[in-house]
């Protein structure tokens, strides 16, 4: 590679080019002397009319008569232009001093030019307008780009534009954390909060982005964790820099729990869709299936290029014929996950489904697959399951909590049934008896004053925390005006009724509860500020430390508070904005002062204690009242699907199996203000009970048959 | 990584843009953020950060900046973008070029000068559906015709260079042309290069095959299922309709098909980019062979050196991936 020692003189290597002819696009000269051969081109005044542009110095593009393209810098200043393979062009064309040769401007804005050797050709002629086709090859590999911030360096070089050392190495040692980044094994390991990550977790992180391209069904049992594992890939590609435009599609009960888990856990903040004008501009996005579907987004959606499409709750993409699978199998994404704890529910070909939109093929063709696979017995069972497994273990990832071998602790459920006292008891029948009345007159459009449906369902729901929060709510109605009139002398009635009731009997058990865990810390979760309030001052006046969390307090006066629970108080009462995403787990007794009427919240709050990374048995006491809603609704969910035992997620999947399109909150809520009397609502609440005894049933006939496909014998 | 070199890199960086910062607590900083800067600081006026995970884990509301948080690497990023390029004038004795000539030779303060080196930091980023990042330091010594080719970057002593030249010692200049030995450098890099575009280009092109195959027989396999329906579309009937049906599914096979191709081969296509992270001018002092006359050699193609510098003050950095 050596070249001997030429040493010329300017003139030497381009003796006065003389242009031979030019036209506004091009222009052809005579080689003299051997700049050319050298890698220089200097041009003339003339020469320079061709290259019009403002920047000291640019990239130029040649391509030569065989469509190879040579990369040259112009400076504009010095009036030439380097370019190494000028010489290589030189040899294969066997150029020679006196051949001709013609520059012509191709694309001014890409700066790319052409380069004719006009040997035995008549110059004369030229065509400025001609259209040139080029099918670009190079000396170089075309791969490779050169960032144009490079010779924004190279003409501070050339321009003496010097900066001190300290502020140059400055860069350099950036790009040296930058690099050694690159070479950590999981960098999203060390970002993320509150999250005690498992073996298993990060290994199927680094399955996903090591060998399966991105392109997963993320299949672990429930309570594993798949929303962590998700987590961690995402944040992974976005710090590796792979990835920047990201959708999540869950079922929209989940979006908040999603949004919540990914700002609190993996500092990641996702608009929803109410949150964005345009799905364009919006790089984290997290929408329900349904709202991205719409006829209003479709389109958009299917328009854009996403570099990571997450799809949660994925079996509701289980039938190809739907909407469902046809949108998501037509959304643009360089990497894909899907997450579900129960890819098979009734159908082997489910499965084939969900594989045809991640790799499409990779269970080889529908008919190829029905033969290996389906058993003629039962649509749900494989017959030839080693080598189904073999082939799902390519783009499936499945754990079981037994493969795991982490310890999960037992959860223990106590429930008090409390006996309303009499003024209680009054009180709650006045008050359910006033909402019936009222809920029959709700306020129209002539007649707008009047309590709404959602005041009265919370004035329902307050008196089942405490006569304390329904106290609070009422003396604020009767001091707005709004509610004057024909109302005011029933709530005045009520008010008064609230203020009498003294001590309730539900405040008792608490403090005897207290009393008897000693000095073990304690969660009491209640719906209402007000009940809060209330608990607050009777805990402290019995001389427990208290500390109290809700959403009312700054991120820094949470923290604070968290801090103060787990060094310093015994007792925290939280609001259900409580703690999402903060590691409570060295407490191991909770409360439910109160219960949501929404199941999915009731988990949540056992979420905050009884999850992964909680070493001791856990206690869940409930404290209700007799023959209250509250009461009838535990009845549900604790008798009919166990829902204190259940493990973190199962509960959504059981819904799930309910099909309906109302939430179970509503299904209550409905059968709360629309039954005439409380026999309706108890037959009402049984009938609902049968239901969920079936969703429950159905939940464990399709564990059996994953159980069965994905780890029984052949 | 060690804390120690990201918070060098935090604070120096703050100082570059005329931040103050404070430690407020332990482990704890405040930076009190200028109003032109707040944009780049996700508008915190007062920027309270740590380099300490338990600090962040207990105080949700300060920033933790270690390896893997945004703001390092927005700060790293901003700094890539800085166009950087400095001179610096070696302290040692001026180097005499070994003329081949035997006995004493008599040196004359005048006929020292300072002949140019330039250094050359690449950034080579490597993505195919994996990403590699690697660093390079290419030294450039136009008057020894030597081109240094060092994985990782190098590391100047900074109190073995000046920033100033030595009285009376001139910079010869003449024979240096910068743009040359850039182009030279990229040349000698991309041969490095080599080995790796290969690797990934077989890579991707196999992983890219693999699935374009399995792909095509499957959507093969319905298009043979749709035309077998079509052809027995005249016992429907509305045969008309179902024949324009079918027509219609197949067309949407055929968009699927070039969709996902089109896909594929981007994911799995192979994009190499090369950046200047920086570039420095090391002046050495050296005594001229003939008085007054230099050689001019801008034109000599430079050849990779055989045995690696061995000048004072630099030494390999680091060595990445």
């Amino acid at each position: 590679m050596m070249t001997s020692s030429i040493t010329k003189t300017r003139a030497e290597k381009a003796p006065l080019i003389q242009v031979a002819s030019k036209s506004e696009r091009s222009f052809v000269f005579q080689i003299k002397g051997k700049a050319f051969q050298q890698g220089y081109l200097f041009l003339n005044p003339q020469m320079k009319e061709i290259f019009p542009f403002k920047e000291d110095l640019c990239s130029i593009t040649f391509i030569d008569d065989e469509d190879v393209t040579h990369s040259a810098i112009y400076h504009k200043m010095r009036g030439y232009m380097v370019c190494l393979t000028f010489n290589e062009w030189w040899e294969k064309n066997s150029v020679a001093e006196g051949d001709k040769v013609e520059i012509q401007l191709v694309d001014a804005e890409k700066k790319v030019y052409r380069l004719k050797l006009l040997k035995n050709v008549n110059m004369a002629v030229f065509n400025d307008e001609e259209n040139v086709e080029f099918k670009f090859s190079s000396f170089v590999d075309a791969s490779i780009s050169y960032n144009s911030q490079n010779l924004e360096v190279l003409r501070k070089l050339v321009k003496n534009e010097f900066s001190p050392y300290h502020e140059t190495s400055l860069i350099q040692k950036g790009e040296e954390l930058s690099a050694d980044m690159c070479n950590e094994e999981l960098l999203s390991l060390k970002t993320t909060f509150g999250v005690s990550t498992y073996f298993h977790q990060i290994q199927t992180a680094k399955m996903v982005i090591e060998n399966l391209n991105g392109r997963a069904l993320l299949a672990d049992e429930v309570g594993l964790g798949k929303t962590i594992e998700a987590g961690l890939i995402l944040k992974e590609y976005l710090l590796r820099g792979m990835v920047k435009k990201v959708l999540i599609l869950t079922p929209a009960s989940l979006i908040t729990q999603w949004q919540q888990e990914l700002k609190t856990k993996f500092d990641l903040s996702f608009k929803n869709h109410l949150e964005i004008n345009d799905w364009e501009d919006s790089d984290l996005v997290i929408a329900s299936l349904d709202t991205a579907k719409s006829t209003k987004n479709q389109s958009s959606v299917q328009r854009i290029k996403y570099d990571l499409l997450i799809v949660d709750e994925a079996h509701k993409l289980k039938n190809k014929k739907t909407k469902n699978w046809r949108f998501v199998n037509s959304i643009q994404a360089k990497y894909l996950l899907m997450l579900t704890a129960t890819p098979i529910q009734n159908d082997l070909i489910e499965l084939f489904n969900l594989i045809s939109i991640l790799r499409p093929g990779h269970l080889s063709t529908m008919q190829k697959f029905k033969d290996e696979f389906l058993a003629e017995r039962d649509k749900r069972l494989p017959k030839n399951s080693i080598k189904l497994r073999q082939m799902l273990s390519e783009i499936m990832i499945r754990h079981r909590r037994a493969d795991t071998l982490i310890k999960f602790p037992q959860r223990f459920v106590h429930t008090h049934s409390i006996e309303l006292n009499d003024d209680e008891a009054r009180l709650y029948h006045e008050l359910t008896e006033f909402i019936r009345k009222r809920y029959f007159t709700l306020p129209t459009h002539k007649n707008p004053r009047g309590i709404n449906r959602l005041t009265l369902i919370l004035l329902q729901k307050l008196m089942g925390s405490s006569t304390q929060a329904l106290a609070k709510a009422l003396e604020k109605m009767i001091s707005s005006n709004f509610y004057k009139d024909d109302f005011d002398q029933s709530l005045q009635k009520l008010l008064d009724m609230a203020r009498n009731v003294g001590m309730s009997k539900k405040t008792q058990v608490l403090m005897e509860i207290t009393r008897s865990i000693k000095d073990d810390k304690m969660i009491i979760f209640t719906q209402f500020r007000g009940t809060q309030d209330y608990l607050a001052d009777s805990l402290r006046k019995e001389g427990y430390s208290v500390a109290v969390f809700n959403g009312q307090l700054s991120q820094v006066e949470k923290d604070k508070c968290i801090e103060d629970f787990r060094c310093r108080k015994q007792i925290l009462i939280s609001t259900e904005s409580g703690g999402e995403g903060r590691n409570l787990q060295f407490c191991k007794v909770l409360v439910n002062y109160d219960l949501p009427w929404n199941p999915m919240r009731i988990e949540q709050r056992i979420g905050r204690i009884h999850r992964l990374g909680q070493t001791e048995d856990v206690h869940i006491i409930n404290l209700s009242a007799k023959d209250t809603i509250e009461s009838y609704v535990l009845e549900l969910l604790d008798k009919k699907i166990n829902l204190f035992r259940l493990i973190i997620g199962e509960l959504e999947m059981i819904l799930g199996n309910m099909h309906s399109k109302r939430t179970l909150e509503q299904i209550i809520i409905d059968i709360v203000t629309l039954s005439p009397n409380q026999e309706a609502i108890k037959r009402k609440f049984k009938t609902l009970g049968n239901k969920l005894e079936k969703a429950l049933k159905t939940h464990e006939e399709i564990n059996r048959a994953q159980e069965e496909i994905f780890n029984g014998n052949e | 990584m060690a804390t120690n070199k990201i918070k060098e890199l935090v604070f120096s960086f703050m100082a570059m843009v005329g931040i103050k910062c404070d430690e407020i607590a332990t482990d704890v900083w405040a930076a009190n953020i200028p109003e032109k800067e707040q944009l780049f600081f996700n508008s915190f006026g007062i920027l309270k950060f740590t380099f300490s995970r338990d600090v962040a884990e207990k105080h949700r509301d300060i920033e933790l900046i270690c390896d893997g948080s945004f703001l390092l690497r927005k700060i790293i990023e901003r700094l890539s973008e800085i166009p950087k390029a400095s001179r610096l004038f070696s302290l040692q004795e001026p180097e005499v070029p070994n003329t081949g000539e035997k006995g004493l030779r008599v040196v004359n303060s005048a006929s020292i000068y300072y002949r140019q080196k330039v250094v050359f930091n690449f950034k080579v980023n490597f993505e195919c559906d994996q990403r590699r990042e690697k660093l390079f330091s290419i030294v450039s010594d136009p008057e020894c015709r030597v081109v240094d080719v060092q994985r990782g970057l190098i590391e100047i002593n900074p109190q073995q260079f000046s920033e100033a030249p030595q009285p009376g010692i001139k910079i010869e200049e003449s024979g240096l042309d910068l743009l040359r030995l850039y182009l030279q450098s990229c040349q000698e890099l991309e041969n490095q290069l080599a080995p790796d575009i290969a690797e990934l280009k077989n890579w991707g092109v196999g992983q890219c095959d693999e699935e374009l195959k399995k792909f095509e027989n499957y959507l093969n396999e319905q298009k043979k299922e749709l035309l077998r329906k079509k052809e027995n579309v005249c016992f429907h009937l509305y045969f008309f309709q179902k024949e324009e049906e079918i027509d219609k599914l197949i067309n949407d096979l055929e968009e699927e098909r070039n969709r996902k191709v089109r896909e594929l081969k981007e994911k799995f296509a192979l994009r190499v980019n090369v950046s200047l992270i920086n570039a420095v001018i090391l002046c050495i002092p050296t005594v001229a062979t003939s008085p007054g006359k230099v050689k001019k050699n801008s034109a000599v193609t430079l050849t990779k050196a055989v045995v690696k510098s061995t000048m004072p003050g630099i030494e390999a950095r680091s060595v990445n991936c």
